[in-house]
């Protein structure tokens, strides 16, 4: 990229930051209605409790389980991505990185905020800590995904720092007072000093060595909370790595779909390229035959037996009340947005764009899939299949999650570029090209 | 002579009608007391209670019959409680029709009666409504009870300590077959409260027997044996104190885990070892998954905070110029 592109591109990030439109405030309240009315359905489960909700003693999981395991797959896009990335020195990645650790962010939020809507007595949530046993793999998700949300947290705070400088630097008397308090308190006054480079690089390889594990882990918790259990239908050993790739899957999409919104909004087509799309796309297909083939793996072994539960759970899933979720979920989820992604002639920017979504809802459907039918199964032969239906109450919260998601997204790309501007500097493309630190730059494609 | 039993018929005529309209006077219902007792039947039936709405005066003895009345629903079963007397019926179905509660209306007021079960017609049957108007006629009042328990204090090292309860009326006699609760002092997660941990009924003798075995482990067992009346008698209760010597075996031993065949410490080492080496051992070598994740959170954490320490160690020690591109 050469100095004159770079500015353009600052100029281009920097321009909202400065001046928003009013599509952008009125987007801004549209998110903070749905949220607040999310905010009040809860308030309302809180007072009355959970009868408001359609679990009962049967299916005591439902749509806010599922949400939770939805957004701990999303949150795996951009940290893990991101460092994967970084690692393997892929230069392409430069434009997207803080859009991929920032989507991680606003997702572990929403996924720590999910188990606690579904407790009925939330006051009480310390009482894992106080009374919490280690071999429960509850404790475990209390440990991991904390851990993994100040990780991505700190990872995307650690590569602003040179950006917030420039901030604080550039926009003297163009935003508020306040507003450069914060930048100058957040650039931990930086100058881009080649010692501070050197400590920064130290500690942004170190996070990003650190954040692969918990990021695993993270998805691999997750998926124990269901496994670790005696249900029909979770007594899976594979479910640990199919959790991972789902949420490898459904994280690169939604990568994909923020880098189309952003590049609309910012008018970043030049620096956003067909190319971006099109690697984000391969890596999207690849992480879908993956699951699509565990997916086949894991039915395949208990369809071919056929045991006992294991049958009518199958057929109820297949063939039976499930059927209107799974096949279209299925359909949309596993099969068509990969055969879209890896056609050359649908591999265009719109139609990744569609197929990013649908990927997302089918993934949706089969986070709904794993925890809700498992649970209806009758366990005693004089029970009846339970029955849950989502009520208004939950479906607000659900609502209300996705747009305080949208909200974290919206609010930090008032405040801060959402392309990393330093590590599309220039000279930083030159230290790679001459053998700077290979770890953090990489070489461009 | 005809006049005078004429007179005599005017003179019984004239009692009677003074005898029903006399307000003085109680009627047939406030003509009860402790040993002819206002007799109420309340039919459950499909649509619910039948009458919902039952009154008595304060101080009468009453005799409220639930009867068993289904048509549509053969397979319904209930046991009724009378809420503010504290008092329950026995289960009634189609094979047992009636249980009667008897007590002494003694408190004015509103009181509800219900099904206690979670039958199929639960939501018809949670409305019964007994009146007990105040300052009625009814002289009944009730039975004073005296409750002895043996031993008021003891101590245990975690076995059984049998309590004998005696339960008489002032006069010394047995009261027989009254139910005697047994309540624990106890706090949970915060909350302290009585905490129901046996009941007992006393035989003819007035006496009853039950083994209290501790099953958590406390300094001190403050128990609180109640007689709550049964509707007829005064309630009575006695605070026994047992004192914990040692601790009490675990009354709930959760199934073993793990593999049998895990390594155990090495005999050598085992034989020195602390009680608590040598269950940590145990503990680690069946746990090595919930370990495992310890260990790499406790890394992350660590490596994040060498990572933030050299982070603002680098950013705020540097003096020299700086160099980024403006």
């Amino acid at each position: 990229m050469s100095p004159t592109e770079h500015e353009r591109l600052k100029a281009l990030v920097f321009q909202p930051v400065i001046r928003s439109t009013p599509v952008y405030y009125l987007w801004l309240a549209f998110l903070l209605v749905v949220f607040g009315a999310g905010v009040l359905a809860y308030l309302n489960q809180l007072n009355r409790g959970l009868v408001v909700t359609g679990m009962r003693d049967a299916v005591v999981w439902g749509l806010y389980i599922s949400n939770f395991v939805f957004f701990s797959g999303l949150s795996m896009a951009g940290t893990f991505i991101s460092a994967i990335l970084r690692i393997t020195g892929a230069g392409w990645r430069r434009p997207l990185t803080r859009l991929a650790e920032l989507s991680t962010v606003a997702a572990l939020l929403m996924t720590a905020l999910m188990p606690v809507v579904d407790m009925g007595r939330p006051d009480r949530i310390l009482n894992l800590v106080r009374f919490g046993r280690l071999e429960s793999p509850l404790l475990w998700d209390l440990m991991v995904i904390p851990t993994y949300l100040v990780a991505s947290a700190l990872y995307l705070y650690l590569f602003l720092i040179p950006d917030v400088a420039v901030l604080r630097d550039e926009l003297k008397g163009r935003v508020s007072g306040l507003r450069r308090r914060l930048y100058s308190l957040l650039a931990l006054g930086w100058r881009g000093l080649s010692e501070q480079r050197q400590s920064l690089e130290w500690a942004g390889t170190v996070m990003m060595l650190v954040v692969i594990p918990i990021g695993v882990a993270t998805h691999s918790v997750v998926s124990w909370i269901f496994g670790m259990t005696f249900r029909v239908g979770w007594n899976s050993t594979i479910f640990a790595p199919y959790f991972v790739v789902g949420a490898l899957y459904s994280g690169t999409a939604l990568l994909i779909t923020l880098m189309f919104i952003i590049r609309r909004l910012y008018h970043l087509e030049d620096y956003l390229t067909e190319q971006h799309f099109r690697y984000l796309g391969y890596l999207m297909a690849a992480f879908g035959m993956v699951y699509f083939y565990f997916t086949f793996a894991e039915y395949l072994t208990t369809g071919y037996k056929l045991g006992g539960e294991e049958k009518d759970l199958l057929e109820e899933v297949f063939f039976g009340r499930y059927s209107r979720l799974v096949w279209p979920g299925f359909l949309a989820g596993q099969v068509l947005p990969v055969l879209l992604a890896v056609h050359p002639r649908t591999r265009t920017i719109p139609v990744l764009f569609g197929a990013s979504l649908l990927v997302n809802v089918g993934m949706w459907l089969k986070r709904f899939i794993i925890v809700v039918p498992s649970l209806a199964a009758p366990l005693l032969p004089a029970y009846g299949w339970g029955i849950y239906i989502p009520t208004l109450t939950e479906v607000a919260v659900t609502v209300g999650s996705f747009a305080g998601f949208a909200l974290v997204i919206t609010i930090f790309a008032k405040l801060f570029p959402i392309v990393s501007l330093w590590e599309t500097e220039p000279e930083r493309e030159l230290m790679v090209e001459t053998g700077g630190p290979s770890l953090m730059g990489g070489q461009d494609d | 002579m005809i006049r005078k039993v004429f007179g005599l018929r005017l003179f019984a005529v004239f009692v009677t009608v003074l005898a029903v309209f006399w307000p003085g006077l109680p009627g047939p219902k406030q003509a009860a007391h402790a040993d002819s007792p206002v007799k109420v039947r309340v039919e459950v039936t499909d649509v619910g209670f039948k009458p919902a709405t039952v009154e008595v005066e304060q101080g009468q003895l009453v005799e409220l019959t639930f009867v068993w009345a289904h048509q549509a629903y053969p397979g319904e079963e209930h046991i009724m409680v009378l809420e503010g007397y504290r008092l329950e019926t026995e289960k009634i179905n189609a094979g047992h029709r009636e249980a009667t509660i008897r007590f002494i209306a003694d408190r004015s007021g509103t009181f509800t009666f219900k099904c206690d079960l979670d039958c199929e017609l639960h939501q018809y049957l949670q409305n019964g409504v007994l009146k007990v108007r105040p300052g009625g006629g009814g002289g009944a009042s009730r039975t004073p009870t005296v409750l002895r328990v043996t031993p008021s204090a003891d101590t245990t090292d975690g076995k059984g300590v049998d309590l004998t309860v005696m339960l008489r009326d002032p006069s010394g006699g047995p009261v027989a077959k009254a139910e005697v609760k047994f309540y624990l002092e106890t706090e949970f997660v915060g909350t302290k409260g009585l905490m129901e941990v046996g009941r007992v009924k006393t035989d003819d003798r007035g006496l009853a027997v039950w083994e209290y075995r501790p099953t958590v482990g406390q300094p001190e067992h403050r128990l609180t044996v109640r007689f709550e009346g049964m509707g007829i008698y005064d309630e009575s209760q006695q605070t026994v104190i047992i004192r914990q010597v040692s601790t009490p075996p675990a009354a709930y031993v959760p199934a073993p885990v793990g593999f049998e065949k895990a390594p155990r410490l090495p005999a050598t080492l085992a034989r020195g070892a602390p009680d608590w080496a040598v269950s940590a051992w145990s503990w680690a070598t069946n746990n090595w998954g919930p370990l495992t994740i310890t260990t790499l959170v406790l890394g992350v954490w660590a490596a994040m905070a060498r990572a933030v320490y050299e982070a603002l160690r680098g950013l705020s020690g540097a003096e020299t110029k700086p160099s980024h591109r403006r």
